[in-house]
């Protein structure tokens, strides 16, 4: 039991954006996350919270980190934890997104993880199987287990993200780590601001609560963090960006740059990271401002939160 | 050093700036202009020059130059260059992209640049928009502003790709600096070398439709106005074209139906769209012909006349001219 959850129960059985979220929601993530982080670090990492649901992870696109991450917080929860690579098997025989659903749902999970290229994949598949689904990603649109790891890495140095300037640098128009980070930190009242160049931000971005960049030595100003985003060339037709190095020397981040900012800032990336294009290799490993290796630390726990969370749910609506 | 200073009397005054056009003078002091108007002291003046008959005016802009040793008889550099400029008037010259110099590599321009600077007229240069100047994949515009390109240009290569136009137009708005392309339809102006007429038809010449021109303006001037991007109409050369340019200034685009995309007052205005291109397709119109040789008779471009009563012109590019376009 924690202190936010004591008069209030987790009410939600998905994940699918961070719109569904309210703050005190978000708190009661942060706590339990806050709980796992510590048992992580120890020996004795299982537990039985899990113990007798089986979670699916329903990756249509490729995952290594991400998968990864949800496997782990899901065995550790004790939970059976079946991975389907969906990419290689049934869709590449011409199945149907709905057949592909029912076919799954009939085998009885009871959390499904999924991640799909097109937006609102998961919320099609939630409303088709009545399962419980965690969005692990869906096309540019939403990845809300990867915002609530920003913020709660955030929150552990700084106790609250309200009221602290973070800027987001890099391919957001491709982004959905950005279009998740933009609601929830909005949601959590800090200021956002964006940095990238106009062929990489979306149209009537300055209208989504941030402010909006094209200079980056402007954008860093008394910032307390900066996440840089990766190009998603796998996402991109064409070119939006004459060539890495013009990027690089527009918008890479390095150490000179980071003195426009707050002294203590903390610099962030969602991974895979590409050095010397967006990051300088020396930023990307250093101890004193990179969190890059923690935000990875702060996923499992986070995502261990939000399953028991849905667990929770599952167990009270089944009268358990 | 003891002040010097000049005064010239008599001239016809021509101020763009001010709209000032008649009678008058300057005074010159230490190189620096201390009068300037219908009456000049002339009392203090070191020396006094009677401009009877005579234009005085700011020095003109050229914004597109070229250096083509290749294609001048005398084997141009830019000595001669430059002073080719100072004895049409022109105090500044832009170095533009073409197919011979498409400037588009980003590794030794600021240092070119630098060695502009030494000239005696001011030469600026411009840098290419896309590599090769093949409408293709963007160059790199951002480091070679940073090295000193006031603009970004196509030469005499249209955009065929839309979207890789809107996305140039959006990237080089980061810049705040203009994109100049010349307006032709890529799949009607392919291979063509004059306007489509009854003269061509007659000759036999592959031609391009007049439509070409205008199709490309619209397209563009839509996807400035969408992309917040400058828009720089180079190379107009037909009447089809020129009613689509010529809208500037809010009275005249109050009476347009509004545009269709969300445009709050944080954005670029949009008559700095119209502002700029408008001044300098003007400047296109009154070339005799089409295409580089623009450049080599600048007292048609000094011949002074205001500029909003500069006609428009009146006939199509082909017809007049015994020159075939050279084939791009």
């Amino acid at each position: 039991m924690t202190r936010a959850a004591f008069s209030y129960d987790f009410p939600h059985r998905h994940l699918l954006s961070v719109a569904d979220l309210n703050p005190v929601d978000i708190r009661i993530i942060f706590e339990r996350a806050t709980h796992w982080l510590t048992v992580n670090r120890t020996p004795d990492k299982v537990s039985d919270a899990l113990k007798g649901l089986t979670v699916l992870n329903l990756f249509f696109e490729a995952s290594t980190r991400t998968q990864g991450s949800f496997e782990m917080a899901g065995k550790r929860l004790g939970a059976d934890v079946v991975n389907f690579a969906v990419a290689r098997s049934s869709t590449a025989k011409g199945e149907s997104l709905s057949d592909t659903a029912r076919t799954l749902a009939a085998m009885r999970p009871d959390i499904m993880v999924v991640r799909h290229s097109a937006t609102g994949a998961p919320a099609f598949l939630a409303e088709r199987t009545g399962l419980a689904v965690v969005n692990a990603g869906d096309g540019m649109h939403e990845h809300p287990t990867q915002a609530l790891l920003d913020s709660f890495t955030l929150c552990r140095h700084w106790g609250e993200v309200g009221g602290k300037r973070i800027l987001i640098v890099g391919d957001i128009l491709h982004s959905r780590v950005a279009r998740s980070n933009i609601g929830l930190l909005n949601i959590l009242g800090a200021e956002i601001r964006l940095c990238a160049p106009p062929t990489l931000l979306p149209p009537d971005v300055d209208q989504w609560g941030c402010d909006v960049f094209h200079d980056l030595d402007d954008a860093l100003r008394d910032c307390d963090a900066v996440m840089a985003l990766r190009q998603q060339k796998e996402r991109m037709t064409g070119g939006f960006v004459p060539s890495e190095r013009e990027f690089f020397h527009l918008f890479g981040l390095t150490h000179e740059r980071l003195e426009a900012c707050s002294p203590d800032v903390l610099v962030m990336h969602p991974g895979p990271m590409n050095r010397g294009t967006e990051i300088h290799t020396k930023l990307a490993d250093d101890p004193e401002k990179s969190v890059i290796l923690e935000q990875v630390e702060s996923g499992v726990a986070v995502r261990m939160a939000v399953l028991e969370l849905i667990g929770e749910t599952i167990r009270r609506e089944a009268g358990q | 050093m003891s002040a010097t200073s000049l005064a010239i009397i008599n001239a016809r005054l021509v101020d763009p700036a001010s709209g000032q056009d008649g009678p008058g003078g300057v005074l010159i002091e230490d190189g620096v202009i201390v009068q300037a108007g219908p009456e000049i002291d002339t009392h203090a003046a070191d020396a006094v020059i009677d401009a009877k008959g005579c234009i005085l005016a700011p020095a003109l802009i050229d914004l597109r130059c070229a250096k083509e040793p290749a294609l001048t008889p005398d084997g141009e550099t830019l000595d001669t260059l430059t002073a080719g400029a100072a004895a049409g008037g022109f105090g500044t010259i832009v170095l533009a992209p073409n197919a011979r110099s498409p400037l588009d590599k980003a590794d030794g321009f600021a240092g070119m640049n630098r060695g502009l600077a030494r000239e005696s007229v001011r030469v600026l240069s411009a840098c290419g928009a896309t590599r090769g100047l093949a409408g293709e994949q963007m160059a790199e515009i951002g480091l070679m502003v940073r090295g000193g390109a006031v603009y970004a240009g196509q030469g005499d290569r249209p955009i065929a790709d839309t979207r890789t136009m809107r996305r140039l137009l959006a990237y080089t708005s980061q810049f705040d600096i203009w994109l100049s392309v010349r307006p032709a339809d890529a799949d009607l102006s392919e291979g063509t070398v004059a306007l489509e007429s009854d003269w061509s038809a007659r000759m036999g010449l592959p031609a391009e439709p007049a439509i070409s021109e205008r199709i490309a303006i619209e397209r563009d001037a839509a996807l400035a106005e969408l992309s917040g991007g400058k828009l720089m109409i180079d190379r107009l050369s037909t009447a089809d074209g020129w009613p689509r340019c010529a809208m500037p200034g809010p009275a005249t685009r109050r009476s347009r139906p509004p545009s269709p995309w969300p445009t709050s007052p944080s954005t670029r205005s949009m008559p700095a769209h119209w502002t700029a291109p408008s001044a300098w397709i003007r400047h296109c119109a009154r070339k005799p012909t089409a295409g580089r040789s623009w450049r080599r008779s600048p007292t048609a471009i000094s011949t002074p006349s205001s500029p909003t009563t500069a006609p428009p012109p009146s006939t199509t590019r082909a017809s007049p001219s015994p020159l075939p376009l050279p084939a791009r």
